[in-house]
């Protein structure tokens, strides 16, 4: 397989607009883990859940996905927050393990529950945009995931301006740091755990919203999603949200190189093996910070 | 003496056991016990390594798979018979195990790393699987039908001769766990769990009893693997190597108690026909899956010991402590 200037080309635009929806799943999953020190299981799931809501507004109301992303948004922040609230909050003491194990009996629940509802049929959004493609010569730009990549920078530089700029964001990187000391300096760290829950869930959620309009929508896509979040925050440095958004799009490209050169199986197969090389070489990830437990 | 109650317990519970097959040849009932000891054997392997020296993982469906496929690989393409298949997949998956563990060991990679370093492992394996021509990509491996024979590992008369081999292997794997519970070895294990810190501190090799304890986690599970590929005579990487069997796995140990020996057992009589049930009446996976999740949830939340566990908190150990 050889590559021209202009495949390798559109390849990399290709991966470089999956990879920004992975930053923005990543981020959310990293917030989460920087503060309340947990791997989220049904981050994916609840991904899942925000594009059947974008699909049955669209469906049924007609509303376009690009109008349902602030409703997704205040949606799934409040349903992070109180999944916090609910089922982290009175295990916080207990080892990280079972924390982990909780949200993946969440995850069985939730995509098992929309199976039920939805059958596992494929669905999918159509809008009049759908299969606009724009060409610069021998370049070729999809409309729906160029859009879907502008947003979800847009969002991470939103949320990027509210971590450093604003006293909750300060909250927020302050109890990710040492949260024993945050509480004595006066915040309120339960508080801070359902935020970021509730803000990682809303990322996870507007991604999800994102990419309806070109995404296949069935119970198992969060997995995929998920398993590349994982991939990405480890990468990226478990915690450091920055990190994960470089990884995100390094990961994206990766995957899809790895498509067109060996096989579309294989797409995330590769992306697993750098994976489990850099969780035995380097588990504190690329981008320094947090250490091994 | 609490110890005698305890071995007539079992005697009993054992023997009874025995007697089913002659009381009954209900396929359902031998079916859904076939399958309680088969989570029971399972849960009890992966006890070993998760229980005694506290390493959860959550890809012990790899080794689940390795064991199955050897098995099933070498006697559909060369006919050596399932029992030497069983004995080779069992010696893969320890060795899988090893190159596995000893780099993530060696590291120190611990907690939810090593949760998802397994996990990693396993689903990577079950893309390979899906990928690889050997393993005949999603197809799966099937075995082509012959007369029932123990040789063969092979019966279509009636569930009973599984029933009894799965059987033997559960009170097997019970010896193992009890021995191993009961040795220095296993002593060193629990040290290890506890404090490993400690545990090195008093010159416990600790990379070396983690490594060995991985070992026979695996090679168990995968022995549980063989008997899958000749339960069903039909294996394909979805239904041997995915997350969900990873967490079935780990599911009775959790609800019975983690680091005890009764505990996987009670676990997986407790939730094994419950899901079954709930498959048979409603025919679907899908509810049996939010049973595990909702089990999952709630022992997580209000029985972070297991039943098992906590028995031996509130009556048995105050019991001790007053002698």
């Amino acid at each position: 397989m050889s590559f021209s200037p202009s495949i390798f080309l559109n390849l990399l635009i290709a991966g470089i607009f999956l990879g920004g929806i992975y930053s923005l799943v990543s981020i959310g999953l990293t917030l989460i883990f920087g503060t309340l020190k947990l791997v989220n299981f049904a981050h994916g799931a609840l991904m899942m859940v925000s594009m059947y809501l974008t699909f049955w507004l669209w469906a049924l109301l007609g509303i376009d996905p690009l109008i349902s992303l602030p409703i997704s948004f205040g949606l799934f922040f409040s349903i992070g927050y109180a999944l916090q609230k609910i089922l982290i909050m009175p295990i916080i003491q207990r080892p990280v393990s079972a924390q982990m194990l909780m949200t993946l009996g969440l995850l069985l629940v939730i995509q098992n529950a929309v199976i039920m509802l939805w059958s596992a049929t494929p669905r999918q959004v159509v809008t009049d945009f759908a299969n606009l493609i724009f060409r610069y010569g021998e370049l070729y730009i999809n409309f729906p995931r160029f859009a879907a990549f502008v947003v979800a920078m847009t969002l991470s530089g939103i949320l990027h301006l509210f971590l450093t700029r604003t006293d909750l964001g300060t909250a927020i990187r302050a109890t990710a740091q040492d949260s024993e000391t945050a509480k004595v300096l006066g915040i309120d760290v339960n508080k801070v755990y359902a935020l970021s829950f509730g803000l990682g869930t809303a990322c996870a959620a507007v991604a999800g919203n994102l990419i309806s309009t070109f995404y296949p929508i069935d119970p198992f896509v969060g997995d995929t999603f998920l398993l590349m979040a994982f991939i990405a925050i480890v990468l990226g440095s478990m915690g450091n949200y920055i990190g994960a958004f470089i990884a995100g799009l390094i990961l994206g490209v990766v995957e899809i190189f790895t498509a067109f050169v060996l096989s579309s199986l294989l797409r995330q197969a590769v992306p697993l093996i750098i994976f489990l090389l850099l969780l035995l070489l380097k588990p504190e990830g690329l981008f320094g910070g947090r250490l091994r437990e | 003496m609490r110890l005698d109650i305890k071995a007539y317990v079992y005697i009993l519970f054992f023997t009874t056991l025995f007697i089913v097959p002659v009381l009954t040849n209900s396929h359902l009932i031998l079916n859904i016990l076939i399958m309680v000891f088969f989570y029971a054997y399972l849960s009890l392997a992966w006890n070993i390594l998760a229980g005694f020296a506290g390493q959860y993982s959550l890809g012990h469906a790899a080794y689940l798979g390795i064991g199955a496929y050897t098995t099933a690989l070498l006697y559909v393409r060369t006919g050596m018979i399932p029992w030497l298949g069983l004995l080779v997949g069992a010696a893969l998956a320890a060795l899988f195990a090893l190159g596995i563990s000893y780099p993530t060991f060696r590291f120190g990679i611990k907690g939810y790393y090593y949760i998802l370093t397994t996990l990693a492992v396993a689903e990577i394996l079950r893309r390979i699987f899906l990928y690889w021509d050997l393993t005949g990509r999603a197809d799966g491996v099937r075995y082509p039908l012959k007369p029932d024979s123990f040789l063969l590992f092979q019966f279509h008369m009636d569930r009973t001769p599984y029933y009894y081999i799965m059987l033997v292997f559960l009170i097997l794997i019970l010896f193992i766990s009890y021995i191993i519970r009961n040795s220095q070895f296993g002593l060193h294990l629990l040290a290890i769990r506890d404090d490993e810190d400690a545990a090195q501190s008093i010159r416990i090799n600790t990379l070396k009893c983690k490594l060995i304890a991985a070992a026979i986690s695996a090679a168990l599970t995968a022995v549980a693997g063989a008997f899958y590929a000749q339960y069903t005579l039909f294996i394909e990487p979805d239904t041997t190597m995915s997350l969900f069997i990873s967490i079935d796995i780990l599911l009775p140990s959790l609800m019975g108690g983690t680091g005890t020996i009764a505990g996987p057992l009670i676990g997986s009589f407790l939730l094994t026909p419950l899901a079954w049930i709930f498959r048979i009446a409603y025919g679907a996976e899908v509810l049996h899956m939010i049973i595990r999740g909702v089990a999952l949830m709630i022992i997580v939340a209000l029985i972070p010991k297991g039943i098992a566990g906590t028995v031996i908190d509130y009556y048995i150990r105050p019991r001790h402590i007053k002698r």
